[in-house]
């Protein structure tokens, strides 16, 4: 969801590539509803390519499957990667600049400098 | 619907016993949750400032699933009759349907009957011969005063004045209790036990007022781009929203701010918005939270958003700002530098903030919420409701000071009273359409509103006195809520005098009170200091005189024959001031104007009025 566009002369600046130095894994109650939902909300390239940044990619397609609505345990895969994985410390980096954005205690610092607006 | 089988029943009337606060944002919550639940309401009466409602409803269903969102409704009860007086209660009461009262008065149900008065209290007699009152209702089954299954509720309506409570009752109902609303979450979210809070925390009650006005719904996404301490983000998970609050203050963020609490000196490690969650078991519910600049949006541009709520700064307690640097030439190699020194950093400290804390510039209340708007019109979901405060100066304040968008409907607008000088308007705006093109908010509110901290400290300076007179002016309530519309009308009544004098304004005495209404209304400003009369869009006068006649003891005087000590031209008005020495018990009965040299205009308002207004 999160683009780098903010920072002069970038265009589109997404996806973010995650560089993950620590990830944890919490336990969160699958909400099958919840997910079906987010799913067409994402750009699916993009969760492929973060899910691999962070090393969690395992069995996802490379495109959505058709009817992912009623494919439970794929819900759960991506309930999994988007709910539970969670980047403790780490960086998203633009794919234009290069430019790096800092996460610590799972909060990403999107801020830019007073000079990059 | 669910309950269409049930629905063959002709509806049903309910009373309503709403909570006797936040008065302005009870119809808006009801009408919400109604809208989102697809209950169909009929409004029976026009819903006045008493705390008692009537509606019909289609089925008991509907009414308990309003209820279990509600927080402004206390409880909910089938209408068995009403009256003004105990005679033409009974005779309602004995009107309703014998096969609606039947089910519940069965052999196998057990009953109780409860007295209860609005703004009295009554005497175990009085309540006694009351429920004895009753007794020609078919009752079968056995008293439990514990466990009923059918609990009637016998309630009398004494107004809403402690000071003046009437003897007999202005309203009496008859009901079956049907369900309570969801007022008990007030003290389980109480912010008085909440991990992580701040200075300027949402109270819960308001917080989950929000949330139902903005319709959040289990499943769906719910952001705050000004999160705080995540106060309003416990509301919305709470019915099943999850959540992504966003903010530009990454210490808040971390929890690394001054503790706000009283007593406490230190943060703990485990406060934190994701504490606060966790502290009601709703972490699931948590999305993630960023340090972000909403100046500078860095979302990809697509509508994921159910809701947006959200309490942006005031610039009072907390200030407005996004980032930016006032100087105008900067050095181009400091961009690498900073880059390079994120990455280099040793690996243990990886980005502490301290490496670079972008300096920040004051951000305009404006600029804030035409920013939000905008945001909301591309990231909202086509008929997602951004739900925001909207902090105002009630003198100044008008319709026009809403921040709109084309995109963007206004569903609601409620004001909750501050001070006596300052409120904070709840808007609930609906996204229509998607946006196209250039399509941006318009933020007329800028101006004024931009003034708000500016105009909040100005007020605090005057002195005690003043601010007695202003009070008067702007009754409120015991508990400091807003009575808005009702402040509105005395403010019409008390503030502006108009007057239908036009051009020739010579040597004529301006009726400043015409009527008695307006005659104690003036009164009540007691403390007069300053008399201005004002000529709108319509003359200049320079040097006119201007006198008071007061009444004091009633013995009708002149008080004052004062001439003009100031006069102000504008380009579309001129006002003339003058002081007047009028004391506390004086009335101010008239108010005559020599203005020899007043000067009106034709062509710029032909019907042309003067306006004395009594300035404080």
């Amino acid at each position: 969801m999160l683009t780098s566009k903010g920072i002069k002369n970038v265009k589109e600046g997404f996806p973010l590539k995650i560089q993950a130095d620590e990830v944890k894994n919490v336990d969160i109650d699958f909400d099958q509803d919840f997910i079906s939902k987010m799913v067409p909300k994402l750009d699916w390239n993009a969760l492929i390519f973060a899910a691999q940044c962070v090393g969690h990619k395992e069995d996802l397609p490379d495109t959505l499957p058709e009817g992912y609505e009623n494919d439970e345990d794929l819900l759960r895969k991506l309930h999994h990667i988007l709910l539970e994985v969670e980047v403790i410390n780490g960086c998203l980096e633009c794919p234009e600049t290069q430019r790096k954005f800092p996460i610590s205690n799972g909060i990403p610092n999107m801020l830019l400098n007073e000079d990059e607006v | 619907m669910s309950c269409s089988h049930k629905c063959i029943e002709a509806a049903r009337k309910y009373l309503l016993w709403c909570a006797n606060e936040h008065v302005e944002f009870r119809i808006p919550e009801l009408k919400s949750i109604a809208s989102m639940f697809n209950i169909p309401i009929k409004w029976i009466d026009k819903p006045k400032e008493d705390p008692y409602v009537i509606v019909e409803m289609r089925c008991e269903a509907d009414a308990k699933k309003l209820m279990s969102r509600s927080l402004l409704v206390r409880s909910c009860y089938e209408l068995w009759g009403e009256g003004s007086t105990e005679a033409e209660l009974h005779s309602n009461v004995r009107s309703f349907p014998a096969e609606f009262m039947k089910p519940h008065l069965a052999p196998e149900k057990t009953f109780k009957v409860r007295v209860e008065a609005f703004n009295k209290t009554l005497k175990i007699a009085d309540k006694l011969a009351k429920i004895e009152a009753l007794e020609y209702l078919p009752f079968e089954g056995h008293v439990d005063l514990k466990n009923a299954d059918t609990c009637l509720h016998f309630i009398e309506y004494y107004g809403l004045d402690p000071n003046s409570i009437p003897t007999t009752p202005y309203k009496i109902f008859v009901g079956r209790w049907v369900a309570e609303g969801q007022r008990e979450l007030i003290g389980r979210f109480s912010l008085k036990k909440r991990h992580y809070i701040g200075s300027t925390s949402m109270d819960a009650q308001l917080a989950f007022i929000m949330t139902n006005l903005a319709q959040v719904q289990s499943g769906e996404v719910v952001a705050d781009p000004f999160v705080g301490t995540g106060s309003i983000l416990v509301s919305a998970a709470y019915w099943g929203g999850h959540v992504w609050g966003w903010d530009i203050d990454f210490l808040t963020l971390h929890a690394r701010t001054k503790p706000t609490r009283h007593s406490q000196k230190q943060r703990l490690s485990c406060e934190s918005i994701a504490s606060n969650l966790e502290q009601y078991g709703l972490e699931r519910h948590y999305l993630d939270v960023t340090v972000m600049d909403n100046a500078k949006p860095v979302w990809r541009d697509v509508p994921f958003i159910d809701a947006i709520i959200t309490d942006p700064p005031y610039g009072i307690r907390e200030s407005t700002e996004r980032v930016g640097s006032l100087k105008v030439s900067r050095p181009s190699s400091y961009n690498q530098d900073n880059t390079t020194t994120t990455t280099t950093t040793t690996p243990h400290t990886p980005y502490s903030p301290s490496n670079h804390y972008p300096s920040k510039v004051s951000y305009s209340l404006s600029h804030v919420f035409c920013d939000l708007l905008n945001f909301a019109a591309i990231h909202l979901i086509i008929g997602g409701r951004l739900v925001f405060w909207l902090p105002v100066f009630r003198e100044d304040y008008h319709d026009g000071m809403i921040p709109s968008h084309p995109c963007l409907e206004l569903m609601y607008n409620c004001e909750q009273v501050l001070t006596v000088h300052s409120s904070r308007r709840l808007i609930t705006l609906r996204k229509i359409r998607h946006p196209t093109g250039e399509e941006t908010a318009i933020g007329q509110v800028a101006d004024l509103t931009a003034k708000f901290r500016e105009r909040f400290f100005q007020a605090s300076l005057m002195t005690k006195d003043e601010r007695q007179a202003i009070k008067s002016q702007f009754p409120r309530d015991k508990r400091g809520q807003g009575l808005g519309y009702r402040l509105e009308e005395a403010k019409n009544q008390t503030k502006m005098v108009r007057m239908d004098v036009a051009a020739k304004c010579e040597d004529s005495v301006i009726p400043v009170c015409e009527t008695t209404r307006q005659k104690e209304e003036i009164n009540k400003l007691n403390n007069v200091k300053t008399v201005s009369v004002a000529m709108c869009e319509t003359s200049v006068m320079t040097g006119c005189e201007i006198s008071t006649l007061g009444n004091n003891d009633n013995n009708e005087k002149a008080i004052t024959t004062n001439v003009t000590t100031e006069c102000v031209t504008r380009d579309e008005s001129a006002c003339c001031r003058h002081e007047s020495s009028a004391t506390r018990n004086d009335t101010l009965t008239s108010l005559s104007c020599t203005g020899n040299q007043v000067l009106h205009n034709p062509d710029k308002n032909p019907e042309g009025e003067l306006n004395a207004r009594v300035d404080l």
